[in-house]
């Protein structure tokens, strides 16, 4: 029996912005994502543990690309999502939406 | 004019944090992040280069203590697999963490820590010396002051030779005891005369006191008296200051006080007699017969004895009670006014001190307490924040599920 994949709260978030950076996340550009549409202050030492984690867990992978001078000749460490981690990603919307629905009424947020 | 250098991250936070980083990608990607995100707030009017350099450091550190400790937890896993150092580790970086997130609370309590336990562990450490420790004699349990005491001197601790030379011969309990006093003289050598802080001493004294000579012997008793006197024993330090430490110095004849004397023995080092006779640098034997009468009530001296094994201070008193009531039938000079006393020494070296070194250690821990009242105090009120936050959706508040 395969085991199911929990997704934490940033675990969702970050494989949210890779995805959404669409090939062009790296470390900083993903805390730029992070903090300008979530409603929460990430540091980059929780996004590297957490990227750490994504990445034990077989969801994340990387590859470096060139020198850039604007990073002290550093190179950049894109991010790309792997199949399981996107399948991992829709399986906990799904649970998800499946834990919020018909609460809409109860919560008097539904829309006739 | 060349264009302003852009602006650095500072250099040793650099490199702490590469120094913490594993080598190869991570590495790569992580600092040159750091270097982004630094310029991206030097470049912020809001925030500017010193701003962006205190970011940088405190990001620095905090990576270095994860990456750091992730580093120790992976090394721990093949050695010890067990749950325990893994769940240790990862209380000890959570902590780490949770301390460096909230230094309002952190820099106070670890303060209010440091200066109490400071204030218990000096202390703790003074009345451990002074009062559990004082004593630097072999089995310094067992050793113990024999006193005489007159009714109206009332704690005095003098001994008469005569009565202690008796004593000696008579008694059971000590398997030494012995009678020494101070009695300064100046030694002629080589290098010409010098006045010393001399000192008379039976062999048995050292015995009672459990010294054993780093050289040579102690006295002997048939060295005890006028005309016999005629050897020296040194302290380590004034062999080691006025003769280089010369093992040679065994044997050789000084002059004492215009007399030829030989040195028999050199003390070990760190050897202190008890009391007033502390800092005595060479000793010689009594120049009196101890059993001569017209010194009976010459109570110039200090007793001091080694109770035998299995003996106990009381039981040693209880004998010697009754060998000076005898004393007294036999000597008319010891009238119905003295008294005979065993005193472990441990009990005259500290005497009337005890208690107030209990009551300072009793203040220390007082303070301790404060202290732990002080830091639960913090505790609490950073619990009751936290509740206030969470109850109000606040920054403490941890949303479910994520708000995207």
């Amino acid at each position: 029996m395969v085991e199911r994949a929990y997704l934490g709260e940033l675990e969702q978030a970050v494989l949210w912005a890779v995805l959404r950076l669409d090939g062009a996340g790296y470390g900083a550009s993903v805390l730029k994502e992070l903090n300008a549409r979530v409603d929460r202050r990430v540091s980059p030492g929780a996004l590297y543990a957490t990227v750490d984690r994504l990445e034990e867990k077989a969801m994340l992978e990387s590859r470096l690309a060139d020198a850039d001078a604007g990073r002290g000749g550093r190179r950049k460490r894109y991010l790309t999502v792997t199949a399981a981690g996107r399948e991992a990603l829709q399986s906990t919307r799904q649970e998800w939406q499946r834990l919020w629905g018909g609460l809409e009424e109860a919560m008097g947020t539904h829309e006739p | 004019m060349s264009p302003d250098p852009q602006p650095t991250p500072p250099a040793p936070a650099e490199a702490l944090l590469s120094s913490a980083l594993p080598e190869g990608e991570i590495r790569e990607g992580v600092l040159g992040d750091l270097h982004e995100l630094f310029l991206q707030r030097v470049q912020n009017p809001k925030l500017g280069l010193k701003a962006a350099r205190r970011w940088y450091w405190l990001q620095a550190i905090r990576l270095a203590v994860r990456f750091t400790s992730r580093r120790l937890r992976v090394r721990s896993q093949p050695s010890a697999p067990s749950d325990g150092v893994g769940a240790l580790l990862r209380q000890l970086r959570f902590s780490f963490r949770s301390l460096l997130r909230s230094p309002g609370f952190s820099a106070p309590a670890l303060l209010i820590l440091a200066v109490g336990l400071t204030a218990v562990t000096t202390m703790f450490t003074v009345v451990d010396s002074v009062i559990f420790q004082p004593l630097d004699y072999p089995e310094s349990e067992r050793f113990v002051l024999v006193c005489e005491d007159h009714v109206r001197m009332g704690g005095a601790c003098v001994a008469s030779p005569g009565n202690a030379a008796d004593l000696r011969a008579q008694s059971r309990s000590f398997s030494a005891l012995g009678i020494g006093r101070g009695w300064s003289f100046s030694i002629t050598d080589s290098d010409g005369r010098r006045g010393l802080r001399g000192g008379l001493a039976t062999g048995s004294f050292f015995e009672a006191l459990g010294v054993v000579p780093q050289v040579g012997r102690l006295f002997t008793e048939d060295e005890v008296g006028a005309d016999r006197d005629n050897v020296l024993i040194l302290s380590h330090g004034f062999w080691q200051d006025r003769y280089g430490a010369d093992p040679a110095i065994l044997g050789s004849t000084l002059t004492v006080e215009g007399e030829p004397a030989v040195v028999i023995g050199v003390l070990p080092r760190g050897f202190e007699a008890p009391l007033d006779l502390n800092g005595i640098e060479a000793w010689r034997p009594p120049h009196i017969d101890l059993l001569d009468p017209e010194f009976r009530g010459w109570r110039g001296w200090r007793t001091v004895g080694r109770l035998a094994s299995g003996v106990s201070p009381e039981s040693g008193a209880q004998e010697l009670e009754g060998l000076y009531s005898r004393l007294a039938d036999v000597h008319a000079e010891i009238d119905n006014e003295w008294r005979i006393q065993v005193r472990p020494l441990i009990d005259v070296v500290v005497g009337d001190t005890r208690p107030v070194f209990f009551a300072f250690l009793a203040a220390a821990g007082l303070l301790m307490v404060i202290v732990c009242a002080n830091v639960t105090n913090l505790l609490l009120a950073r619990g009751t924040e936290r509740r206030r936050a969470r109850s109000e959706g606040g920054p403490g508040c941890r949303a479910h599920p994520p708000r995207i």
